[in-house]
Order: C-alpha cells, then sequence, then structure tokens
C-alpha cells in the first residue's frame, strides 16, 4: 500500500470517527475540519486539483464554519451528563454495520479489484470551463436556482421571529 | 569526472536524473495550453530541485508538519517547565473564578447573535458561487456570448437572493 | 499508485462511519456531520472512478463532485437553519425530543 495513501487514509478515517463519537460538540467539528482535509487532500493525490481545492474551500472554509455557528447557537442549558446515544443506537449501529458489510463484500467481490491503473489524467481547469459552459449549463442554471432557493429559506427558517418580515 | 550538459542529457541512467512522472506534474492549468505529456527528463541545473518537482505537495506537507511542531514545542517545554518548578497544588480559594471586582456568575459560553449564522449562509452560497466562477473566468477566451449569458444568468439568480437579504435587513447590523 | 478497490474501501468506511453517526447520536447536528461524511464519502467515489475511468477527459465524475458540492453546501445551510428554528422552539437540539409529529 502506498505509504501516502494509507496515512491520508488513516486521518481522514480518524478524523470521521472523532467527528461522530466525541461527546464535545466542538471539538466534532474540528476533527470533522480534519476529515474534510484529508479528502480534500486524498483529491489531489487522485490528480483532481480543482475538486481538491474547491473542497478545501468550501467545506473547511464554508460548511465547517457554519456547523461552529449552528452548535454555538444550539448549546443552550444542556447539564452535560446526558447520554449522547439516541434511544434506538442498538439498532442504528446494527443497520450501519450492515451496510458497511455490504458496501465491503460487494466492492471485495467486484471486478474493480483487477481493475488496471490507467495513466494518471492531466484535467485542467479550462477544460472544467469549457465542458461546464457546453454539456452542463442546464445543471449550472438548477444549481443557481438551488442555491438562491436555499439561500432565501435559510435565512428566513433562521432569522429571529422579532426581525421577521416587514 | 567532469559532466557537461551533453553527457548529462545522454545518460538518462544517471541516478539523479530520473523522469518528472507526469502524473504528479503541478497542473492548475491557468494557462490552459500545457498539456505536455510523455517523459521530461531533469538535466542540467535543475536536477537539485528534482525531489521538490517529484512531488509538487512536499513543500505543503512540509509546511503543515512544521505548523504542528512549531506550537507544540513550545508547549510542551511550558508544561514541562511547569510540573518541574510549580507543582501543582489546587484549593478551593486558588481554582475560584476571579478576576477583578465581584465575582462572576455563570459560564463564559453567552448566546451567540443568531446574526452571524445568517451571514454565514450568505458566504457559503457566496463560496459555492466561486468555485463555479473560476472554471468559467479561467476559460473566458474560447467561450461563446451564449455561454456568457449563461453564466450571467447564474449570477442574476444569486444577486437576486442577496438583493432580497438585503432588503430584509439581513445584512444591516443590530 | 493506489488501485481503485483501496479507494472504494476507504469511502465505504467513511459512508459507514457516517451512516453509524446519523443512526446513533441524539444531538441534531451531529447526525448532520454524519450525512455530510456520506455525501463526501460518495463523492470520494465519484472521484476514484473519473481517475481510473477509460475517458477521464470527459470530466464526468469532476463535474459531478462540482455540482454535489453545491448541493450538499445548500443542504447544509437549511439543515443547520432548521435546527436552529427547532432549537428556538423547544431550547433543545436532541432529536427524540422533537416528538410533536408522533402520533
Amino acid at each position: 500500500m502506498d505509504p501516502v495513501f494509507a496515512f491520508l487514509a488513516l486521518l481522514t478515517t480518524a478524523g470521521a470517527v472523532a467527528a461522530v463519537s466525541l461527546r464535545n460538540l466542538v471539538h466534532c467539528a474540528l476533527c470533522l475540519v480534519v476529515a474534510f482535509a484529508g479528502l480534500a487532500a486524498l483529491y489531489l493525490q487522485l490528480n483532481a486539483q480543482f475538486i481538491g481545492f474547491a473542497q478545501i474551500l468550501v467545506y473547511v472554509g464554508a460548511v465547517a464554519i457554519l456547523i461552529v455557528f449552528a452548535i454555538l447557537l444550539t448549546r443552550g442549558s444542556e447539564p452535560g451528563n446526558q447520554p449522547i446515544l439516541s434511544s434506538s443506537w442498538q439498532a442504528g449501529l446494527g443497520v450501519a454495520v450492515l451496510v458497511l458489510g455490504a458496501l465491503g463484500v460487494a466492492v471485495a467481490s467486484s471486478f474493480v479489484r483487477y481493475y488496471p491503473v490507467s495513466p494518471a489524467p492531466q484535467p485542467t481547469v479550462r477544460e472544467l470551463g469549457e465542458q461546464l459552459m457546453t454539456n452542463y449549463v442546464l445543471p449550472l442554471e438548477v444549481i443557481g436556482l438551488l442555491l438562491t432557493a436555499a439561500m432565501i429559506g435559510a435565512v428566513i427558517i433562521a432569522m429571529h421571529e422579532k426581525q421577521g418580515p416587514r | 569526472m567532469r559532466l557537461n550538459s551533453t553527457t548529462l542529457r545522454n545518460r538518462s541512467d544517471w541516478s539523479g536524473a530520473v523522469p518528472i512522472r507526469p502524473e504528479y506534474g503541478w497542473k492548475i492549468g491557468w494557462n490552459g495550453g500545457s498539456r505536455a505529456s510523455g517523459i521530461q527528463t531533469v538535466t542540467g541545473t535543475r536536477t537539485t530541485h528534482m525531489q521538490a518537482s517529484d512531488h509538487p505537495y512536499l513543500f505543503l506537507a512540509v509546511f503543515l508538519v512544521v505548523a504542528v511542531i512549531f506550537p507544540l514545542v513550545p508547549l510542551g517545554l511550558a508544561r514541562l517547565w511547569a510540573r518541574t518548578f510549580s507543582p501543582p497544588k489546587p484549593g478551593p480559594v486558588k481554582n475560584a473564578i476571579y478576576e477583578c471586582g465581584v465575582e462572576s456568575k455563570g459560564d463564559a459560553w453567552i448566546q451567540f447573535k443568531s446574526e452571524y449564522y445568517l451571514y454565514g449562509i450568505i458566504f457559503l452560497i457566496f463560496d459555492v458561487e466561486a468555485i463555479f466562477l473560476f472554471p468559467f473566468a479561467v476559460a473566458f477566451t474560447n467561450l461563446t456570448i451564449g455561454a456568457f449569458l449563461a453564466m450571467m444568468m447564474f449570477l442574476l439568480l444569486l444577486v437576486e437572493g442577496l438583493v432580497w437579504a438585503w432588503q430584509k435587513g439581513v445584512l444591516t447590523w443590530k | 499508485m493506489t488501485p481503485l478497490h483501496q479507494y472504494l474501501f476507504l469511502s465505504a468506511l467513511l459512508f459507514g462511519v457516517g451512516l453509524a453517526g446519523a443512526l446513533t447520536r441524539r444531538n441534531a447536528i451531529i447526525v448532520l456531520i454524519g450525512i455530510e461524511l456520506m455525501l463526501n464519502a460518495a463523492n470520494l467515489n465519484f472521484i476514484a472512478f473519473w481517475r481510473f475511468s477509460r475517458h477521464p477527459e470527459l470530466a464526468t465524475g469532476l463535474m459531478f463532485v462540482l455540482f454535489s458540492i453545491g448541493i450538499a453546501a445548500a443542504e447544509a445551510a437549511v439543515g443547520l437553519a432548521l435546527i436552529i428554528a427547532i432549537y428556538r422552539h423547544y431550547r433543545t437540539a436532541n432529536l427524540d425530543q422533537f416528538d410533536s409529529m408522533k402520533g
């Protein structure tokens, strides 16, 4: 196994496990940042430079910050010694382990194990831009509509009642 | 032994002159046209930079390691210093929350203003817009007028949302 | 170079961790973090398949991940706004106390 890949995979998995298992929510968000950064490094390793930097820009730079804001907004008068697991956590864990097992078996038994390592593609941002503005114009407009709707919706939902519509 | 540049170029088995693997080439491609494939051999004076150009993110990794070590070493030294020269003797008076004046009450975590979150949403949406604008801007010279109009349409949609939020008074700080 | 199936195993592992987090934790924000992890696992799959595909010059996987990042950002903004709104109403972010829709 490639040592760089092994290190990044370990970092990402450890960050992900910590992000969903720690008690302190702020620590969870910080571990999520580690997992996102590890994924960005994996994208760089896979020669998808633009996606790697977009991952850092959007996930590490914005989504993680938004999660920290939400954590700070919702930390209230909770006593510290409440259980962190939901009441039906055994069933949930069982389902997750089953799904993980199914995915693992599917990958292990599929033909991708013997897939040849092809020479690395060299995508340039210019080619991405040309693809984006020719074949993917309609998805681009739909994403624009979706982002606008999401922004308006999220602002309306999160706005305080006092400062509501005027 | 004296090596001139011709002998360097001819002796491809020379231990220093490993070919740059194209899969690791720095290919952000701002100028687009650099799609030179094939094997590029390092010759002459550039052999000293061979390690760095072999792994373009080696610098990043080095910076990361230094950035982790840089704060950790002084912290560890301070911890060591404190452990050897001032052993902990906690007491109720010593652990009291007291800065000056009256004793403080409650937690330091006060309720956070939700205006921050509204700003965060708008920042996130325009952050995502930027990752679509980057490829458009790089490919701009090859694009048709229709593509330009499509991107302006995309921008118009998002600016519309921003104008709406502005009119709602989300951007005014209270 | 790392073969394709190792990336797929890593992606499956991330998906499993995200699913376990989304299904077992009480706090709604951690559930959302789990969902984000699952989305990222899918993105890793797309990039890995694109890297090993026969026609990487079409950049299908890259474009899909680009749009997927946009959708995930919208989802996170709306999801967290919902959690904040529910928190204002119930004064808690714990999922098993949101039971007003229980029959």
